[in-house]
């Protein structure tokens, strides 16, 4: 799978666990994210700029909702995925 | 002998007040209610944890007012001033499984990963301890003299159903209250912080509640009633604080 691939199912992944635990409120704080274009109704978003500085700005944009816990969430969805990417392309907020 | 006729008619004055407060303060869950069913929409209703929590805390609200009115219907057209055993009974039963459901829901949203919730084990230990000594007190307390009740069988299985099932919500909000500062630094902090006191107020009230209906010492518009009063209007106005926040956050962009 390509990086920016990667980066873009991590978005999806990211914002559908907001979704199941904030609702609607989680695709708007990601319709803010620089960079970001969502498209929520197919399920597809779409990365302008770098891939790992979009995913911290999301995580962060959420961050500012519930604190660490929505670090600890978005860490917990995007398992799946982080090892495909190396540890240098890894956004910092899903290290450790 | 004038001044007594006077102390009577003031004092009797004086219950039909206090019984007019009970009877009318059940609008308080009832308005709140309406208003988290709406505000529960705007967190997605039932498809997020957060909608669900609003939904459940907001049905306990609405079973808690409409309890209270089949109480007061009971008292105005029976003249029955504790309505107990009675239909009233299986409602605030509703209510309290539905504060349940709404504290499990919002242990979610402050602990959405499953190992958030089983993490650190000393919060479970905190919790168990903080329910075994509850659970002393309220059996010392009255729950020993409700396993037997002239009442009827009935009247046993609410003895019993009442003070247990409060400790599960209550057991619920205490989990999320040690879990709730991993949300610390986040916009949504404080509100769901005062949205779990106001559910630690609530089981006081409850506790109070039962304590002086054992010992025979409630009275209408008494301290009992005063705590439901603060409970009810806490969680409202707590559900109304969470919304904000997201209002907050959605508004300025809008405009």
């Amino acid at each position: 799978m390509e990086t920016s691939m990667i980066y873009e199912q991590m978005v999806i992944k990211i914002i559908a666990v907001q979704e199941a635990i904030i609702g609607p409120l989680a695709i708007e704080q990601a319709s803010h994210v620089d960079n970001l274009t969502v498209d929520w109704r197919n399920k597809s978003v779409k990365i302008a700029g770098e891939g790992k500085v979009v995913v911290e700005k999301l995580i962060e944009s959420y961050k500012e909702l519930f604190g660490l816990s929505s670090v600890e969430v978005s860490k917990d969805a995007v398992s799946s995925l982080s090892h495909l990417l190396s540890q240098d392309q890894i956004p910092a907020m899903l290290a450790t | 002998m004038g001044w007594i006729f006077k102390i009577s008619k003031s004092e009797l004055y004086l219950e039909g007040q206090r019984n007019a407060l009970t009877d009318l303060y059940m609008i308080i869950p009832i308005i709140g209610s309406i208003i988290g069913f709406r505000l529960a929409k705007h967190w997605g209703g039932l498809k997020s944890f957060m909608g669900k929590s609003f939904a459940f805390f907001s049905f306990a609200l609405f079973a808690e007012g409409v309890g209270l009115l089949i109480y007061s219907l009971f008292f105005r057209i029976n003249g029955e001033e504790l309505a107990y055993p009675s239909i009233g009974d299986f409602v605030f039963t509703a209510g309290i499984i539905s504060s349940s459901v709404g504290a499990w829901w919002l242990l979610r949203v402050i602990a959405p990963v499953k190992k958030q919730i089983i993490n650190p084990k000393s919060h479970f230990l905190v919790v168990l301890l903080a329910m075994s000594v509850l659970f002393y007190f309220v059996w010392h307390g009255f729950l020993y003299e409700g396993i037997i009740d002239d009442r009827g069988g009935l009247s046993v299985v609410f003895n019993v159903l009442y003070p247990t099932s409060q400790l599960v919500y209550l057991s619920l909000c205490l989990l999320a209250l040690l879990k709730v500062k991993s949300t610390a630094g986040g916009k949504l902090f404080l509100p769901m912080l005062s949205l779990l006191l106001s559910m630690l107020l609530l089981y006081v009230a409850d506790y109070v509640f039962l304590k002086q209906s054992y010992e025979e010492s409630w009275q209408a518009a008494g301290s009992s009633d005063l705590l439901y009063i603060l409970a009810y209007t806490a969680i409202s106005t707590s559900l109304v604080y969470i919304d904000a926040v997201r209002s907050s956050i959605t508004s300025p962009r809008n405009s």
